[in-house]
């Protein structure tokens, strides 16, 4: 559904991502892990299009979408859920989804039946919808993050790092919903420092480190490569069994 | 009632009429702000452009005055077009400062064509409200100041409308508090801003016919005059925000008429700037502004 070949981003003389390649299948839930500064997030951003790839090609279903604006990558069926939420504050909790839905042409009841859904996922929503999301807590902000990619219904649905500062609850809560997204047809692909968590619902991952893949595997071959997870996921992630 | 309380309410009144005025123009560069987060120091100039073009055919045809509004309106959308091709689309991300300079050039440009093709010489305007003042009670009104209250509660209704009530206007106001926000959920920016243009441009068109319309001529002048006000307007209500710019644009109307009445006219055009310079002392987030400039 995705593939990724030979990915190259760079910050002014900086390189973040030297030839990253990866693949999603459709249906898939494949996680990239890695430590702070990996390149993680700009792979993301270099997909959805913020970010302007120096080099090789991003495909979807089977299109050339590589160097395409992000309102055009988002119209091809990809949500992105960036690191940081960038939830617009101002604006209410209802006028965040709907700018979610803002390609969707099916109409008004349509939408109204897909915030009936979302809200379904995370009820906290239903009575928040009139509130400022600036108001929100940081768990409540991180689920209308989720709940404003839901809305577009992407054919694949990209998180970046989305239980980071969260508590405990909350995180648990996040990953059930991500797994059953996964379960009732999207494609995923998480991006997660927090390891323990991730291996727990991908069934494929990436390792990246400075701004290459260092591994690629399922999180059972994962648990088996206990140097690589000491150098890469850190101490959090020592318990993988 | 006293005559210094009548002549100072009278006052207040024409105040807040030619208020709607400043409030206008105020507004005008506000949500160019608010959306490109870069200053169109152009605005002023594509103002005057369309009170110009108004005025063909009326000397050609000897047209009505609808038509004259409507020539404004249209060819400052085009103008308004143009400044958003050569002065800020082929821009990188990031040179925020950029379009001070491409803007200003375009400013330049536009004023000495306008005064190359009519020797600097004002042009007279029509007077479609006629000039006889209308009485109110007590109160003398000048009819063209109460067409430009009526213009502007309905601009900015429908702008109000058009913000907080339409798909386009949630993409407007996405794009002007997190762009890349609102990019990933599919808003193009490059059609909001040129909507954007379109938006201000047509209002640059309605102002620049009440510029020309309460002056009795359009003038090379306006451009100047129109930018310094406008710059005001948009600081004093907050950078960026609409309803600020609106406060911003009723306080110097009522000020400014004020000032005249108690201090004479040739304190007027100082006023701003000293209410401005004031504002930044004290409130440098401007009137209504929440986030710092
Ligand atoms: N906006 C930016 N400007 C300059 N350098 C950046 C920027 N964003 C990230 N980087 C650099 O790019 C590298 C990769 O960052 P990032 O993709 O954010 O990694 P990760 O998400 O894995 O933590 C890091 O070295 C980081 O310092
Ligand atoms: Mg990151």
């Amino acid at each position: 559904m995705l593939s990724v070949e030979g990915l190259e981003a760079r910050y002014g003389s900086v390189a973040a991502v030297k030839g990253v390649s990866l693949e999603v299948g459709v249906g898939e839930i494949v996680g990239v892990l890695g430590p702070n500064g990996a390149g993680k997030t700009t792979t993301l951003l270099s997909v959805i299009g913020l970010v302007r790839p120096a080099g090789g090609h991003v495909r979807f279903l089977g299109r050339d979408i590589t160097g395409l604006t992000p309102d055009r990558v988002a119209a091809a069926g990809i949500g992105l859920v960036p690191e940081g939420r960038w939830i617009l504050a101002s604006m209410s909790v209802r006028d965040n989804l709907l700018l979610g839905a803002y390609l969707r042409q099916d109409g008004n009841a349509a939408v109204a039946r897909e915030i009936d859904r979302v809200c379904e996922i995370f009820p906290i929503l239903r009575e928040r919808q009139a509130q400022r999301a600036g108001t929100l807590s940081g768990g409540e902000q991180q689920m209308l993050g989720i709940a404003r990619a839901l809305m577009s219904r992407p054919r694949l649905l990209m998180l970046d790092e989305p239980t980071w500062g969260l508590a405990p609850l909350v995180v648990e809560e996040i990953m059930r919903v991500i797994k059953r997204l996964n379960q009732e047809g999207t494609t995923i692909l998480l991006v997660e420092q927090n390891a323990r968590q991730a291996l727990a619902v991908v069934q494929r991952c990436y390792v990246l480190a400075v701004g290459q893949v260092v591994w690629s595997g399922t999180p059972a071959g994962l648990a088996r490569e206990p140097l690589l997870i000491k150098a890469y996921l850190g101490a959090a992630a020592s318990r993988i069994r | 009632m006293s005559t210094v309380l009548l002549d100072g309410t009278e006052q207040l009144i024409n105040g807040l009429m030619y208020g709607c005025f400043y409030a206008l123009i105020g507004g005008g560069f506000t949500l160019l702000f608010g959306v490109l987060r870069r200053f169109n120091l152009a605005y002023g100039s594509t103002i005057m452009a369309g009170a110009y073009a108004g005025l063909i055919p009326v000397y050609l045809f000897n047209a009505p005055v609808l038509v004259l509004f409507v020539t404004t309106i249209v060819v400052s959308v085009l103008v308004g077009l143009l400044v958003e091709f050569c002065c800020f689309r082929f821009l990188r991300k990031g040179h925020e400062l950029a379009p001070l300079m491409t803007t200003i050039g375009m400013l330049i440009v536009i004023d000495e064509t306008i005064v190359y093709l009519t020797d600097a010489v004002g042009l007279k305007y029509p007077a479609p409200f006629g000039d006889e003042s209308l009485a109110l009670g007590p109160f003398l009104i000048r009819p063209d100041y109460l067409a430009i209250l009526v213009v502007s509660v309905v601009s900015f209704s429908a702008i109000f409308y058009l913000l907080y009530r339409t798909r386009f206007g949630r993409a407007m106001r996405a794009v002007a508090e997190r762009p890349d926000a609102a990019q990933i959920l599919g808003v193009s920016v490059r059609h909001v801003n040129v909507l954007t243009f379109v938006l201000t441009s047509a209002l640059a068109g309605i102002i620049g016919f009440f510029a020309a319309v309460s002056v009795g001529s359009a003038r090379p002048e306006m451009a100047a005059w129109l930018t310094g006000k406008g710059l005001v307007v948009m600081v004093l209500g907050g950078l960026g925000s609409f309803p600020g710019a609106i406060v911003g644009g009723l306080a110097l109307g009522v000020l400014e008429f004020e000032a005249v009445w108690f201090l004479g006219s040739s304190y007027r055009d100082i006023l701003a700037f000293a209410i401005l310079f004031l504002v930044l002392i004290v409130r440098p987030g401007g009137l209504l502004g929440t986030r710092t400039a």
